[in-house]
């Protein structure tokens, strides 16, 4: 399976306060200081008035970032756009890695605080239909890849990788796991 | 993995996927630089690929300008636009009007290649943002197998044709327009004389003349429904209007016909087109409108010259067939018509009852408004509200021209159950038409041409606005506030009662956003008139603005008042002196929140302001048809290269008529299609003057084409590769000295 378009969120923890208002400011900065490794950081997009939407993005050349409140389940989305042919379980490691790379510095910044991700869950989706449908079907092809991917991440437990989402949406798989051993030490798996 | 050219070959109308693949090798002729920058440009256009803020490779980050490194490099899709920056895509729904299906496939496309928001446009479009053009082909594709077109939706050409959201359940409507709307659309869709415009040209349909629905006035063509007694017969027709628009020179439409009838409504818009082709200003893009032609002619010169037009036009028989062979399908209602019980459906059901639902002209059924904010709305949320319409409504939705959707031939009694599924997906608000459903423009948001944030200013104006929506005066609450992030005036605020257009100021030597107040505009009787600026307020002050005007108005007014005759009363004096403190910019030290625009962390600039591509480039239907051929043996090429000599051969004698007719387009631009006509003329015009003659070969180049004229491939004995690919070469070099011929006559008209 060519997974192109991968996006990948992380769902903020209960204590935490999403402050899109203060989320601009944040990712003018980030485009000013070069803080993610994008090739190109393009502009921050505003859909703070939209119910549930997008929040505050980032836009950039090769993908987009946000404060997603879809389905009130505030995150962080990493939303891939441009992609290469490449290996699945290469392409699944480096958007988890991005995704990561953002909540750890959205947790380190001092304006949006309270603020840090549930590590024990991740939203993966693959938003090329061209790729997938949201069948059964195309579920049991992208499984393995989720499921080694998640055995890396969650050692100490097991994790679980289940088929979500309404069938007119993207492919969507959800990992969970018992614990939840943070950001940091989930980058370090990575 | 099959790509979506081969999974939807067979579900796009065969018209529409080879315009695509067209589009698809102009783009790798202008990768490979073999199309010129400008005339590609005007191509990605009018396939309605447009450009965003920052296209020119750079941005203003709060401290600099930087550059932003596409991997893309030196390679541009148009004048200063960076091929890889990313680009808004429009798409055509004519009438607004769009199905189930259609909005679930604008979803998927939202979520692939945009950022899954579905933005409607004060023209009944939508609006995909931060789209790559790479992307653009199969986004075409993907919206084509569902029936929608982009061609045409931006560039120098007859942009989406809107209609009235109601049309055909409005009570007070003559008729339904939308057949009207569709023939018309579809008539002029690709039309050759509707390829030769300075400017954009904008057509609008309403059902009667009291209400808005339409904005007539505001349109190159504006045509109202009415009817006519005629030997005992109702005739249908239409009151038509021309030389109507917006922009920094607002213009009034002037009266064409009082009663046009429906046969001649195709006709007598082609004859219009024609004209503006033909006299229309194409240098000076700032006057090239209609508008201006109609007004420097004079309405009865301008007519005068569509008759004599309309005159000699060739039968077309489209012009009666495209009003019964393209019937609009009629919208089937899910549910019978039910009356609604009596009950108590809560507090939030009857304030959205109040402003959001309209009662249809068929018994038991309403119409309901869907408020969008800002005109967004998710690919999640546009998944819902389909399966809600599945269940309550007909099968069709409208956008509307205030960026909300609409939803009709819900039973009355399923209003509740409609209104308690869109309180799910967060789209119950009510207020729909009141002083909270603002509309604005993309603004600094993602225009090139924005001044001022036009999207964050109605933002804030919505959430304050909101709140305390319940406790303003009735009489207030009736008013609409419209938002342009400049002077093109594409949030409409001309015909609003308080409207705003972005302009800058220099204050102690920084830049500060402001708006420029425009007050009084009549928004009723199809924009019946246009506000009266008033002066320029800092952007972060307008919100106090809004409160201090429609205070003055109800604390001023004589009783039964209305805010237009207010206005007229006041006078710009006065109403400048009561909101004169507001204009004060604090400065930058006691204050830097005011050198900063509404949703924009960084200090304010208007360095960041581009070239617009509104009007696009003008370029001659000369260079249209040398782009035209370049593509073809372009795409006898691949043909070729896939062993099909005769296809190759074909595509490759296509290519030298078409360059041929580009030229002959210059001195007759009524050239047909028809082969011999164009050798025939190319042979008057280029040949026999010696104006295609190379100065070395002489006539060589143009006898290529003549020799293929006399024996073309598909008459011949078969065409074998060594055969295919001489035509390739021969057409190649009849191109070339195609071009070297344009050029000699661009530098004979500019000597002249
Ligand atoms: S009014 Fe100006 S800022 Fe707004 S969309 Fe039109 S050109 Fe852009």
């Amino acid at each position: 399976m060519d997974l192109q378009q991968l996006s990948v969120k992380f769902f903020v923890t209960a204590g935490s306060r999403v402050d899109q208002d203060a989320l601009i400011p944040v990712f003018h900065r980030w485009i000013r200081e070069q803080r993610l490794e994008e090739r190109v950081l393009v502009d921050v997009a505003d859909y703070r008035h939209v119910h549930h939407g997008p929040g505050v993005m980032l836009i950039a050349h090769d993908a987009h970032y946000g404060l997603d409140e879809e389905d009130g389940e505030p995150g962080l989305l990493y939303s891939r756009k441009r992609d290469e042919v490449g290996d699945a379980d290469d392409k699944l490691r480096a958007a988890f890695d991005k995704t990561l790379a953002a909540c750890a510095h959205l947790q380190g910044e001092p304006d949006l605080q309270p603020l840090s991700f549930r590590g024990d869950r991740a939203l993966v989706r693959v938003q090329s239909r061209l790729v997938a449908d949201n069948s059964a079907a195309s579920f049991a092809e992208l499984a393995p890849h989720l499921e080694k991917l998640a055995r890396a991440l969650y050692p100490e437990s097991t994790p679980s990788v289940r088929h979500v989402g309404d069938p007119r949406a993207p492919l969507s798989a959800e990992i969970s796991a018992d614990g939840d051993p943070g950001i940091e030490a989930l980058r370090a798996r990575i | 993995m099959r790509t979506w050219k081969e999974r939807l070959g067979g579900e796009m109308p065969p018209a529409w996927a080879d315009e695509i693949d067209a589009f698809e090798h102009e783009m790798e002729l202008r990768r490979q630089g073999k199309l010129d920058e400008k005339v590609f440009a005007e191509t990605r256009l009018r396939r309605g690929a447009y450009g965003q803020r920052y296209d020119n490779g750079q941005r203003h980050d709060g401290e600099q300008t930087r550059a932003l490194n596409f991997p893309c490099g030196d390679l541009t899709k148009g004048p200063s636009t960076v091929w890889d920056a990313p680009g808004m895509e429009r798409i055509k729904l004519p009438m607004g009007k769009v199905s189930h299906r259609q909005l679930e496939v604008l979803a998927e496309v939202a979520e692939e290649y945009s950022d899954a928001i579905l933005h409607v446009t004060t023209r009944q479009d939508i609006q995909l943002h931060f789209v790559n053009i790479d992307d653009t082909p199969d986004l075409m594709r993907r919206l084509a197998a569902v029936g929608i077109t982009t061609r045409e939706a931006c560039g120098n050409s007859v942009r989406n044709v809107t209609a009235c959201p109601y049309a055909g359940v409005c009570g007070d409507a003559s008729f339904d327009v939308t057949p009207y709307a569709n023939a018309l659309t579809f008539f002029l869709l690709g039309h050759k004389d509707a390829q030769d415009f300075g400017r954009k040209f904008k057509i609008a349909f309403s059902g009667c003349e009291g209400h808005a629905c339409g904005l007539t006035t505001i349109h190159d063509i504006g045509c109202i429904a009415a009817e006519r007694q005629e030997g005992g017969v109702t005739k249908r027709g239409f009151s038509f209007y021309v030389g109507g628009g917006l922009g920094a020179v607002p213009h009034k439409a002037q009266l064409l016909y009082e009663f046009l009838p429906e046969e001649e409504l195709l006709p007598v818009s082609q004859a219009v087109c024609r004209v503006f082709a033909r006299l229309g200003e194409k240098k000076n893009r700032n006057k090239a409108r209609l508008k201006f032609l109609v007004a420097k002619l004079g309405i009865d010169e301008f007519r005068r010259l569509v008759e004599a037009e309309r005159e000699v036009l060739p039968e077309d028989e489209r012009w009666t067939t495209a009003l019964t062979d393209d019937p609009v399908t009629p919208e089937i209602p899910t549910k019978d018509a039910a009356p609604l019980e009596p009950g108590d459906y809560g507090e939030g059901f009857e304030r959205w009852r109040r402003t959001n639902v309209i009662p249809q002209a068929q018994p038991g059924y309403a119409t309901a408004i869907v408020r969008l904010p800002l005109g967004d709305i998710t690919s999640s949320q546009t998944r819902a509200l389909v399966d809600l319409a599945r269940e309550h409504c007909g099968d069709t939705a409208r956008t509307t021209v205030e960026q909300n959707i609409v939803y009709r031939w819900i039973p009355e009694a399923s209003l509740p159950a409609f209104h308690d599924g869109l309180a799910r997906i967060g789209l119950a608000d009510g207020g729909a038409g009141t002083i909270e459903d603002i509309t604005a423009c993309p603004g600094t948001d993602t225009c090139k041409l924005g001044i001022s944030a036009s999207r964050g200013l109605a933002g804030e104006l919505e959430n304050r606005l909101s709140t305390k929506a319940e406790s303003l005066d009735d009489d207030v609450r009736k008013l609409r506030i419209k938002a342009s992030g400049c002077f093109n005036a594409c949030g409409q605020h001309h015909v609003s009662d308080i409207g705003f257009l972005g302009v800058s100021r220099n204050v102690g030597g920084r830049r500060v956003s402001h708006f420029q107040l425009v007050v009084g505009g009549q928004w009723t009787q199809n924009g019946a008139s246009y506000g009266l600026a008033i002066g320029a307020f800092p952007s972060k002050r307008i919100p106090d603005l809004v409160d201090r005007l429609t205070e003055y108005w109800i604390a001023e007014r004589q009783p039964g008042e209305r805010f237009q005759d207010f206005i007229k009363r006041s006078g710009r004096a006065k109403l400048k002196k009561a909101l004169d403190d507001l204009r004060h910019v604090p400065a930058y030290e006691e204050d830097p929140s005011f050198f900063a625009d509404w949703g924009d962390a960084r200090e304010y600039t208007i360095g960041d302001m581009g070239v617009g591509e509104c009007a696009g480039e003008v370029v001659t239907l000369a260079e249209f048809g040398l782009a035209a051929s370049e593509r073809e043996v372009f795409e006898a090429q691949l043909h070729f290269d896939q062993g099909d000599a005769l296809k190759a051969a074909t595509l490759a004698y296509g290519a030298m008529l078409s360059a041929a007719k580009g030229l002959i387009k210059q001195q007759n631009p009524d050239i047909s299609d028809d082969a011999d006509a164009i050798v025939r003329e190319f042979r008057e015009r280029f040949h026999d003057t010696q104006l295609f003659h190379d100065p070395y070969a002489g006539a060589k180049f143009a006898s290529y084409l003549f020799k293929t004229h006399e024996e073309p491939p598909e008459k011949g004995d078969g065409v074998d590769q060594e055969a295919a690919r001489r035509h390739i070469e021969e057409a190649q070099l009849f191109i070339e000295a195609a071009h070297a011929c344009y050029d000699r006559m661009q530098t004979q008209v500019a000597s002249a």
